[in-house]
């Protein structure tokens, strides 16, 4: 991807925690992009970075956080060195945001439409009628039947799965450019999750949206995502088009993680499931060498040292065992 | 159905709580298990799939004896289990829960978690007590010297296994596991699925698998069951449920579950309109009318039977 066409780019983004044990380094150097209108996902485990990393973008990490990075581009502009204001003109603006849980993303003693509204006007010279067609216009165009009752309603008297369709309509309410998610479908139900996936799916075709999905579930990014990351301990350990990755995933913590899953296909699997044995390595202090070394069938002495993100094509995967036929890096 | 032996059993259970809607709301009633007939052979593992809110916990809480049913009654090896002591269901039937972090009590030490059943039931005392519960950690996967840890110390999936050991530490022949495996990441659920389905076929345990993931439920299950707001829609062998599923909300639960490949985005899905209505005013006749694509006049007023549609496939659906 040419650097002009990316809506978001992250260069060697570094995020560290103070801990009572020394200092976590919880993303080590990701770098990644997003291009207008594209999807990317970033998959991964709990503690691997991936929430992190959005969080350290929109620049809300918790307090005592460090956040470095070589470069934090929001089109042309540099983020990383923005100051809060430009940062607030940007969230919720520019720059849309989804998160899990959507009852703690609504304020439980407003109406959902004030709620809209005031979203709205914050980023808009609008009046209160514009303000209320708008946020009209949304709920209707994220699927909720009779929204002109809905919007005096308080979050508590809705569903969980209309309460992220309300979190989704406030997300859209400034027409932005990318919308940042994080965990959108998890909280939900089976039905109700695949319903709010085709929304998603839907409006980002519709409004020509570029989207940043973070998952731990690879089947969600398998059905939305134009490109695949996958995390691991704080690092991009593979990066590659869903399709690609999907077809042959390179590295050995991908590969582990597509055959730990089991399949829903007529009950016929009765095989134990792989597992990747061990758990993930303590991010305190500093780390040497491949992060996934002690939990890897194919580790050796090499992989003590730097391993780097290696580019075939297309894919890269920070692995120096993975086998990419009839490419050469 | 298959030959084995029952062990434990629900008749016509239903358990209906009252619950007031509001500060000076009326008390309502709010039937959360209806008339559910089920029952766990011996050796088996039978799984119970439904959203939240179908009463798949409640039935569980009633199985294990925590709740007493409104009406019907729960059977543990043929006997009313409203007639057993506690202590006599603890020493066969156990749980193992959702959350590895809110079941183990932070002020015990895993050896003092594990080992709490010996002391109860004047089992295992000192020394054999300490070898027994060395014993159990190793068996899960865990080791002797982690009975001096305290929960803090352990990792979500270690915690899984601690419970586990937990469960195992009297004569156990049946674990009712309530999302057991629900809130590990998937690299350790596959971990702790192995374990318990390794601990299920060497010890001939019997268990009700309680879970909302499809997948998890067809790997490790004999037969599975689907609830729907308080009630059983469809129970068949695992193969049956997934291949030829009777119930329009058994097909549409299978055909919403993503499916990690790309391949799948042109299949084409059931997609269930709205939301599960609430338990507390559940639609009249068939439950699942308001979001089924089949719905004719007949189900929106008469409630559908239970019926044995094959051998061992039972369906409440009028159109079946």
């Amino acid at each position: 991807m040419s650097a002009e066409s990316a809506v978001l780019s992250i260069d060697g983004l570094e995020v560290s925690l103070p801990h009572r044990e020394g200092v976590v380094h919880a993303v080590r150097g990701v770098s990644f992009e997003i291009g207008r209108g594209e999807t990317v996902c970033v998959v991964g485990e709990s503690g691997c970075g991936k929430s992190m990393t959005a969080m350290a973008v929109l620049n809300l990490l918790p307090r005592g956080a460090r956040r470095e990075a070589r470069a934090l581009r929001w089109r042309d502009e540099d983020i990383l060195n923005a100051g809060e204001r430009r940062m607030r003109d940007l969230r919720g603006d520019r720059i849309g945001m989804i998160f899990q849980e959507p009852l703690t993303a609504l304020n439980p003693s407003l109406p959902i439409g004030e709620q809209l509204m005031e979203v709205y006007r914050r980023h808009r010279p609008a009046q209160k009628r514009e303000a209320h067609a708008r946020a009209l216009d949304m709920l209707g165009q994220v699927g909720i039947p009779n929204p002109e009752e809905r919007l005096s309603q308080y979050p508590y008297q809705l569903s969980g799965g209309l309460r992220q369709r309300v979190v989704i309509a406030m997300a859209l309410m400034c027409e932005p450019e990318l919308i940042i998610a994080d965990e959108p479908t998890t909280a939900l139900d089976v039905t109700i999750q695949a319903q709010i996936l085709r929304l998603l799916i839907d409006l980002k075709d519709r409004f020509g949206l570029a989207l940043l999905l973070i998952t731990h579930d690879l089947a969600v990014a398998s059905r939305i995502a134009d490109r695949i990351v996958v995390m691991y301990a704080g690092e991009v350990v593979e990066e590659a088009p869903t399709d690609a990755f999907f077809a042959r995933p390179l590295h050995p913590y991908a590969r582990g993680l597509l055959g730990c899953l089991p399949s829903a296909h007529g009950g016929q699997n009765d095989a134990p499931l792989q597992v990747i044995p061990g758990t993930v390595p303590s991010l305190i202090g500093e780390m040497n060498g491949c992060a996934f070394l002690e939990r890897c069938a194919f580790a050796d002495a090499a992989c003590s040292g730097t391993i780097p993100l290696t580019d075939f094509g297309g894919h890269k995967v920070r692995c120096i065992k993975a086998k990419v036929p009839g490419v050469a890096p | 159905m298959s030959a084995r032996r029952e062990v434990l059993r629900a008749d016509a259970v239903s358990k209906t709580y009252r619950v007031s809607a509001g500060l000076f709301g009326r008390r309502r009633a709010v039937q959360a298990v209806r008339n559910v007939t089920i029952a766990l052979g011996e050796s088996e593992i039978l799984g119970l799939i439904g959203e939240s809110g179908c009463g798949k916990s409640t039935l569980s809480r009633l199985l294990l004896g925590l709740e007493h049913p409104s009406s019907g009654e729960v059977f543990l090896d043929g006997a009313p289990i409203s007639r057993l002591s506690r202590k006599g269901i603890a020493r066969v039937l156990q749980p193992v829960f959702q959350d590895p972090y809110s079941s183990l009590n932070p002020r015990m030490s895993v050896g003092n978690i594990v080992g709490q059943a010996f002391a109860i039931h004047n089992i295992a005392a000192g020394k054999e007590r300490e070898e027994r519960v060395a014993a159990l950690l190793e068996r899960v996967g865990l080791r002797a010297k982690h009975m001096r840890s305290y929960p803090h110390q352990f990792s979500g999936g270690q915690r899984q296994r601690i419970g586990i050991a937990r469960a195992l530490a009297l004569n156990t022949k049946l674990i009712v596991g309530d999302e057991p495996v629900s809130a590990l990441d998937v690299s350790i659920q596959a971990q702790v699925i192995n374990l318990l389905m390794d601990l299920q076929e060497e010890r001939g345990l019997s268990y009700l698998f309680i879970s909302h993931d499809l997948a998890v439920v067809e790997h490790i299950s004999h037969r599975v069951a689907v609830m729907y707001l308080g009630k059983l829609v469809e129970l068949a062998d695992k193969r049956e449920i997934y291949l030829r599923p009777q119930h329009p909300y058994t097909e549409a639960l299978l055909s919403a579950v993503p499916v990690p490949d790309p391949a799948g985005r042109g299949k084409k899905r059931i997609l269930l309109e709205g939301d599960v209505p609430s338990p507390v005013n559940p639609p009249k006749g068939c439950r699942f009318h308001t979001r089924c694509p089949y719905a004719v006049a007949r189900c929106r007023t008469e409630e559908p039977e239970w019926r044995e549609v094959d051998t061992g496939h039972w369906v409440a659906c009028h159109l079946r």
